[in-house]
C-alpha cells in the first residue's frame, strides 16, 4: 500500500517523443486509469513506473523515497503485461507461484497463498493447465493473480482487458475493481477504452500524444470535459461550432441568436468555440414551442434510429438552430437519445425539434487542426 | 433415422480418408526405394561373407579393436563440433537478435545459410589455401612468428577436420536455433524481474528451460550432420583418416581390402548411431511443443 508520484517525467525514443512533463500523484489506494489513444505513452509512463525504461527527466517516488535509479525486480510493483506475458513452461499454480518462489517463502506458506489466489480468481479447476491450454480470460486472471501474489505496492496494469470478448471484459474489470478495493491495493490501469475507464477508476487521467490532457473523476470528466479532446474522446458528444458573443455575460452566438452557455466567461469575446451537449441531455420538444436565451432550439429530419437498450439514439441530418424553418443547414448531424418506448413517436424522416436545457451543456475553445487529426485517429471512436 | 445421417456422413470421410491415402503414395514409394529396400539389402548384405555365403561373422568384425576406432574418431569428432558449433552457435544467433538491427540479423541469416551448405571438395579446398601448410593465413601468422605447424596443427589431423568442420557447424546450428530464439518474448524476462527474480533466476526457471528442448535437439541434428559427412573429410585427407564414411569407403572401393559386407555392417552401425539422434530430437521436439504451442 503505497503512495505513487510521478514528477515530470519525459522520455523520448530517438526524434519521437512518447512522454512529456508527465506530472502525477495517486493516493494509497486508488485506482487511476490512463485513457488516451493509441500511441499517445501509456504504456512507456507504466514501464517508466515499473522500471523497464529510464525516463530521460523526472523522477518515480514511492512512499517518499525515489526509486528511479532502482532495477524493476527491487521496486515492489506488481505488473499485468499487456498480452498476459504467462511462462509458457509453467502451470497455472507454478505461474502464480513464481513471486513466491523467488522471494523463498516457506513452501507450506505458498501453497496456502497460491490456493487462496486460485479461488479468489475462480481458477482452481485449470490450476494444472498450462497458459496454451486456458482461454484468454483465464490466462488473463492468472496473469493477475500472479501479480498480485507478491502483494506489491503498487498494481500496474497495462490493457488488462484488451484480449478477452466484451462479456468477459465486463466481468474482469467489475473482478478487478472488487479486488482493488478490498486488497486497498494503488493500482495504475491503462486502457483505451473509455466505458472501461469510467466504469472502474477514482480518477481518469486523459494523454494525448505524451502529455496529460486532463485529470479528474469519471463524473466529472464525463459532465465537464475540460478540453476538446477530452469531450470527443469520453462518451458519445455532439460538438456544435459557436462563437462567443459576450464573455462577459457568458453568451455564444450562432446563426443571429444569443444564448447563454455554461464556460463562455472563460474565452474571449469573438473566439470560435464549441458547445458540448451529449445526446441524453437534448429534450425533445413541441415543433411550436419558442426558443429563449435561456433555451436554445434545435431541429432536423430524422435519418438513423439505432437501439442502444433503454435508449434509441437518433440521428438527425439537415440540422439547424431555431425551431423555425429559417437558417441554413449548420450541422451535419445531432445525435438524440430518446426512451425506447418513446422511440415510435420519431420514426425515419419525421421532423423533430430539441432543446439544450439549461446547465446541461458547455462551452470550450474549438480544437486545434492537430487535435482534431488525433480525435479522428483515435480506433473505435465513439464521437458524433 | 439417426442410422442414415450417421452412414450418409461417414461415407464422404472414407473417401477423403482414401484420397489422403494416395496423396502420400508418392512420399511412400520414396521412402520404399531409398530408405526401406537399400536398409533390407545392407542388413542382407552384412549378413553375407565375400564368397557368398551366410555368416554372421561380418559383426564380430565391427567389434574388433580395429573397427572400434572408427567410430571413437566419428563419435569424438561429431560430438566436439557439436558442442563447439552448437554453443557458438546459440550465442552468435542470441547476438543477432539482441543487435536489435533487422540489417545485421539478415545478414547473419543469409551468411549462415551459405556457410552452412558449404562442405565437401570446396569447403576442403578453400581450408588447404588459407591453413594449410602453405595457406594463406598460416603464412601471414608466420610473418607475425605465429608457427602453427611448428607448434603442432596440421589440417589434416582430427583437429583440423573439427576445425573445418565446425564452418559449416556453427552457422548450421544459428539457422536451427533462431526460430527458437525469436520465439521467446521480452515479456517473459520483465515479468521475471518483476516479480523479484535476478537475471539468472530467470535464465533457470524460465528461459532454459523453454529453450534447452530446442538446444538439444538442435545439437543432435549437428551431431547426425557430422557424423554421416564424408565428401569434406576424404577430399581434405584422401581417406587416411578413420572415421566411419571414410572407412566404408575404404572397404568397397579399395583393392587390398575391399569387403562390401563389412561395408555394410559399418554402414548399419552408422545409421544406427543417426537414427538415435533422430529419434532423440523428434522426441524433445515432441516434448516442448507440449506448452509450447499457441
Ligand atoms: N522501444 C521503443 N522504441 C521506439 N519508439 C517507441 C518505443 N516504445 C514506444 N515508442 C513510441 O512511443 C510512443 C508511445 O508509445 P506507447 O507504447 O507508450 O503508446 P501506448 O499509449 O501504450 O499505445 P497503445 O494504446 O497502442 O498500447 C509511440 O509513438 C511509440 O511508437
Ligand atoms: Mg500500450
Amino acid at each position: 500500500m503505497a503512495r505513487l508520484e510521478l514528477h515530470g517525467i519525459s522520455k523520448r525514443f530517438g526524434d519521437q517523443v512518447a512522454v512529456a512533463g508527465f506530472d502525477l500523484s495517486v493516493e494509497d489506494g486508488e485506482l487511476v486509469t490512463f485513457l488516451g489513444p493509441s500511441g499517445c505513452g501509456k504504456t512507456t509512463t507504466l514501464r517508466i513506473t515499473a522500471g523497464f525504461e529510464t525516463p530521460d527527466t523526472g523522477s518515480v517516488v514511492v512512499d517518499g523515497s525515489e526509486v528511479t535509479g532502482l532495477p524493476p525486480n527491487r521496486r515492489g510493483m506488481g505488473m499485468v503485461f499487456q498480452g498476459y506475458a504467462l511462462f509458457p513452461n509453467m502451470t497455472a499454480r507454478d505461474n502464480v507461484e513464481f513471486g513466491l518462489a523467488v522471494r523463498r517463502r516457506p513452501p507450506a506458506e505458498r501453497r496456502r497463498r497460491v490456493d487462496e489466489l486460485l479461488g479468489l480468481f475462480h481458477l482452481e479447476h485449470v490450476a494444472g493447465h498450462y497458459p496454451h491450454q486456458m482461454s484468454g480470460g483465464q490466462q488473463q486472471r492468472v496473469a493477475l493473480a500472479r501479480a498480485i501474489a507478491v502483494e506489491p505496492s503498487v498494481l500496474l496494469l497495462d490493457e488488462p482487458l484488451s484480449a478477452v470478448d466484451a462479456k468477459v471484459r465486463e466481468e474482469l474489470r467489475t473482478e478487478i475493481r472488487r479486488m482493488q478495493g478490498q486488497l486497498g491495493i494503488t493500482t495504475i490501469l491503462v486502457t483505451h477504452d473509455q466505458a472501461e475507464a469510467l466504469s472502474i477508476s477514482d480518477r481518469v487521467v486523459v494523454m494525448n500524444s505524451g502529455v496529460i490532457e486532463e485529470v479528474g473523476t469519471p463524473a466529472r470528466i464525463y459532465a465537464e470535459p475540460r478540453s476538446a479532446f477530452t469531450a470527443g474522446f469520453i462518451g458519445a458528444m455532439n460538438e456544435l461550432p459557436v462563437r462567443v458573443a459576450s464573455r462577459r455575460e457568458g453568451l455564444v452566438e450562432r446563426a443571429g441568436r444569443r444564448f447563454a452557455a455554461p464556460g463562455a466567461t472563460e474565452l474571449p469575446d469573438g473566439a470560435a468555440a464549441l458547445l458540448l451537449v451529449r445526446p441524453e441531455s437534448l429534450e425533445p420538444i413541441e415543433a411550436a414551442a419558442a426558443a429563449s436565451e435561456e433555451r436554445p432550439v434545435l431541429r432536423g429530419r430524422v435519418d438513423v434510429q439505432t437501439f442502444l437498450g433503454a435508449t434509441m439514439r437518433l440521428f438527425l441530418g439537415g440540422v439547424v438552430w431555431g425551431a423555425a424553418a429559417e437558417g441554413d443547414h449548420e450541422i451535419e448531424q445531432l445525435a438524440v437519445d430518446v426512451p425506447s418506448s418513446a422511440a415510435g413517436r420519431w420514426p425515419v424522416g419525421t421532423e423533430l425539434s430539441v432543446a439544450i436545457p439549461v446547465g446541461s451543456s458547455r462551452v470550450i475553445a474549438a480544437r486545434t487542426a492537430a487535435e482534431a487529426a488525433a480525435v479522428t485517429r483515435r480506433p473505435g471512436s465513439a464521437r458524433t | 433415422m439417426n442410422a442414415t445421417t450417421r452412414s450418409a456422413q461417414r461415407a464422404p470421410t472414407r473417401r477423403r480418408g482414401a484420397l489422403v491415402w494416395l496423396a502420400l503414395l508418392p512420399f511412400g514409394l520414396a521412402i520404399l526405394l531409398f530408405l526401406l529396400l537399400p536398409t533390407l539389402s545392407l542388413v542382407w548384405g552384412s549378413f553375407h561373407l565375400r564368397d557368398g555365403s551366410f555368416s554372421p561373422a561380418n559383426y564380430t568384425f565391427l567389434l574388433s579393436p580395429d573397427q572400434i576406432r572408427p567410430f571413437q574418431n566419428s563419435v569424438l569428432l561429431s560430438a566436439s563440433t557439436m558442442l563447439v558449433g552448437g554453443i557458438c552457435g546459440l550465442v552468435i544467433g542470441q547476438a543477432l537478435l539482441s543487435s536489435g538491427s533487422l540489417l545485421v540479423r539478415e545478414l547473419g541469416v543469409t551468411f549462415s545459410s551459405v556457410a552452412a551448405n558449404f562442405a565437401g571438395v570446396p569447403l576442403a579446398f578453400a581450408f588447404i589455401a588459407t591453413l594449410g601448410v602453405a595457406g594463406l593465413v598460416t603464412r601471414f601468422l608466420a610473418g607475425l612468428g605465429i608457427d602453427l605447424y611448428g607448434a603442432g596443427f596440421t589440417l589434416y589431423s582430427m583437429v583440423g577436420l573439427a576445425t573445418v568442420y565446425a564452418y559449416f557447424q556453427l552457422p548450421l546450428m544459428v539457422l536451427l536455433i533462431l526460430p527458437a530464439l525469436q520465439a521467446m518474448r521480452r515479456e517473459w524476462r520483465e515479468a521475471a524481474e518483476n516479480l523479484g527474480a535476478g537475471r539468472w533466476y530467470y535464465l533457470r526457471r524460465v528461459a532454459i528451460p523453454i529453450l534447452l528442448p530446442s538446444v538439444i535437439a538442435s545439437m543432435l541434428l549437428l551431431f547426425a550432420n557430422a557424423f554421416g559427412a564424408y565428401a569434406t573429410a576424404y577430399a581434405l585427407t584422401t581417406g587416411f583418416l578413420a572415421i566411419v564414411p571414410i572407412e566404408i569407403s575404404n572397404v568397397i572401393s579399395g583393392d587390398v581390402n575391399f569387403d562390401p559386407g563389412q561395408g555394410d555392417v559399418l554402414a548399419i552401425g552408422l545409421a544406427f548411431i543417426m537414427a538415435i539422434c533422430v529419434v532423440g530430437q523428434v522426441w524433445l521436439q515432441r516434448r516442448t511443443s507440449r506448452w509450447m504451442q499457441r
